[in-house]
């Protein structure tokens, strides 16, 4: 037996094979295991580091085959959740009636080049499968077993979660449905594009099963509801203090800012902070540009010694009140991302009403050391100001190339030897050379080239009578 | 502050064999930077014996790190989702690690024993570009590894395969 030498491939230990690993993917991975049982021991942990969940009876199944075997079960470190489920509500319709309902206009075109047969199998295979996804949603079913798997890993440091009224980003991606008959044939039929969840249970199921697990690190979800910490406050109050080692936190709310007090008691609770993303899918400006907001996001008590990554998206905060948070950070934080940022007046701070972007962006260059900055959206200060940023060089028409408005900004805040874009001007209206960009605040005023890259709309309140330079303004905002 | 520093070190291969490089050129090794903060400059010798590399496996690293030496240190930050390891083996190293097979697995080995990660890198994505797309049996061909397996142990690795879903 011994006579054939040993392969070259087995002068590299498990760690260097597994670290190999990493770069393949799980075909690849699962063609490896099939090879010998060197490699079938050097290729599990990789196979088995993710884990993706779906709502589904064999993808429970597998989760629980995997939390019961010895290796594979030390083997998980991060598991997707993927919470999107099908038409529930036409589970107990017949055969007719599921297809005037569910088949939309384009799937309805595939779905007529099929036989009689194959139609019928399409649609038992949604009974079969909506059937799983009920039985998983009722009651505690879905924690129940959630927890139960989940205690079984020990080496789990990260959960990931999307879902409710979330676009599917690769169709295709879902679960198969249990019964088999050609199986690209169902995968069109039941993976529909669009699909809806009316809550955020499976979130909190798998945020709660996790909890078990104290060395938990990253917590990420898409697609949440915000109004379900201020329902479940004390809950989360409770999860967060089990899992204190929460180093990267990325939330996606869906709609708007609300009301984030308890979330806001949550973040006080997780001081292992490294990596921060709090998102709204949008912001209504009406409503923040006069009043107060009454809570703040990011508050005096936070102070999280690692935070090297920040990133808001649709957030209405004060202009001193971020100012002071990102100060105390300036130690540590290296990354910072802005989009849709509101600055609202603060009823502490009545000066802070004529903040303007540009003082801010002179005080990033000034009182922080970021490697990365990224602006995007909208940039509110109050009624004077509105920076709109293109999110895609094609949307203006125009090329990001270095040297337009943007490039410039970003450059002069991470210290690549940018000069300030804006030029601070003692008195308007004597240089009367016309096309650059002017902003005038109580103290300041500011004079720039403009692009279409960084562009400014004057508010109501900033009037500038007789000048140049409004002309010039209403024009930039009209780009 | 500092006297003389060491510009030139010599690097013994475990078959005895010296080679002299430049201090910037070893110091691409992580293990051998380390010794050299950790000793200080005045109890240093300059020979600095490497137990664990042939000469010739040797001579093949120390290539790579005088073409390597002006690279900027990879940076450490885990900024937002930049953790993923890039894909792409630029052009110099693909040439490079045009070597039989026994020859790559020891620059691996070394590489991870020296510790550069860039050349460790480099190494394991060479490894994996041998494997991506292939079938079972065109890996054991690739790397002539016989299959050891029974029938039936085969057929349980195919059913937990099937536990590791897609995305």
């Amino acid at each position: 037996m011994s006579a054939t030498p040993t392969p070259r491939a087995y002068q590299l230990p498990p760690e260097l094979w597994a670290y190999i690993c990493e770069d393949l993917s799980r075909k690849d991975l699962r063609n490896l295991r099939l090879v010998c049982r060197y490699l079938q021991d050097c290729t599990a942990p990789a196979l088995f580091k993710t884990v993706f969940l779906k709502v589904s009876l064999d993808s429970f199944a597998n989760l629980q085959k995997i939390s019961e075997h010895p290796v594979f079960s030390r083997s998980v470190r991060y598991i997707y959740y993927d919470g999107r489920i099908l038409a529930p509500f036409l589970l107990n319709c017949e055969f007719q009636d599921w297809r005037q309902n569910y088949l939309d206009a384009r799937m309805y075109a595939r779905y007529n080049a099929f036989g009689s047969k194959q139609r019928h199998n399409v649609y038992l295979a949604f009974i079969n499968h909506t059937s799983g996804q009920e039985y998983i949603r009722k009651g505690t079913h879905e924690k129940e077993m959630l927890s139960q798997y989940l205690s079984r890993l020990p080496g789990l440091c990260g959960i990931f979660v999307q879902s409710s009224e979330y676009n599917s980003l690769c169709p295709g991606a879902f679960t198969k449905p249990t019964n088999s008959t050609n199986p690209i044939l169902l995968k069109t039929f039941t993976e529909p594009e669009f699909y809806r969840q009316q809550n955020d249970e499976y979130f909190w199921s798998l945020f709660e099963a996790a909890t078990s697990n104290p060395q938990l690190s990253e917590l990420s979800g898409v697609g949440l509801d915000i109004r379900q910490w201020t329902l479940r406050a004390n809950l989360s109050m409770e999860l967060s203090q089990r899992v204190p080692n929460i180093r990267r936190l990325k939330l996606e709310f869906s709609g708007q800012p609300k009301d984030f007090s308890s979330f806001e008691r949550v973040l006080i609770r997780l001081p292992s902070l490294e990596s921060l993303r709090i998102s709204f899918t949008y912001i209504d400006s009406s409503e923040y540009l006069e009043a107060p907001v009454r809570s703040n996001l990011l508050n005096e008590q936070m102070h999280w010694k690692r935070l090297r990554h920040l990133s808001l998206q649709a957030i209405p905060t004060g202009s001193q009140h971020l100012k002071t948070f990102l100060a105390k950070h300036s130690n540590s934080l290296r990354s910072l991302e802005l989009g849709d940022i509101i600055f609202v007046p603060d009823p502490e701070n009545p000066d802070a009403k004529d903040a303007t972007w540009i003082d801010f962006i002179l005080f990033l260059c000034d009182e922080l050391t970021l490697n990365n900055v990224k602006f995007s959206g909208t940039l509110y200060a109050g009624r004077n100001e509105k920076w709109t940023i293109p999110e895609s060089p094609f949307q203006y028409h125009m090329p990001f190339h270095p040297g337009n408005l943007r490039f410039r900004i970003e450059q002069y805040i991470t210290h690549n030897s940018y000069a300030c874009p804006f030029t601070s001007i003692e008195h308007r209206g004597k240089d009367s050379s016309g096309n650059g960009g002017f902003l005038e605040s109580h103290s300041s005023r500011w004079k720039w080239t403009p692009d279409a890259s960084w562009v400014l709309t004057l508010g109501s309140r900033i009037h500038v009578p007789n000048s140049p330079w409004e002309a010039s303004a209403e024009l930039l905002g009209s780009i | 502050m500092s006297e003389t520093k060491i510009q030139k070190l010599t690097l013994v291969a475990n078959d005895g064999n010296k080679i002299e490089v430049d201090r910037q050129v070893a110091e691409k090794s992580v293990l051998i930077k380390n010794m050299l903060d950790d000793l200080g400059d005045e109890q240093m010798s300059t020979e600095v014996p490497i137990p664990n590399v042939n000469d010739t496996v040797l001579k093949k690293v120390i290539e790579w790190c005088e073409h390597h030496k002006n690279d900027p240190a990879a940076p450490q930050d885990d900024d937002s989702d930049s953790r993923k390891k890039t894909t792409d083996i630029d052009e110099w190293d693909q040439k490079f690690m045009q070597v039989d097979q026994e020859m790559l697995f020891e620059i691996i080995l070394a590489s991870n024993y020296l510790d550069i990660k860039p050349l460790l890198d480099v190494g394991c994505k060479t490894v994996a570009n041998m494997i991506k797309g292939k079938s079972p049996e065109e890996i054991r061909k690739t790397f002539n590894i016989t299959n050891d397996f029974t029938p039936e142990e085969e057929e349980q690795i195919r059913r937990e395969n099937e536990w590791a879903e897609d995305r």
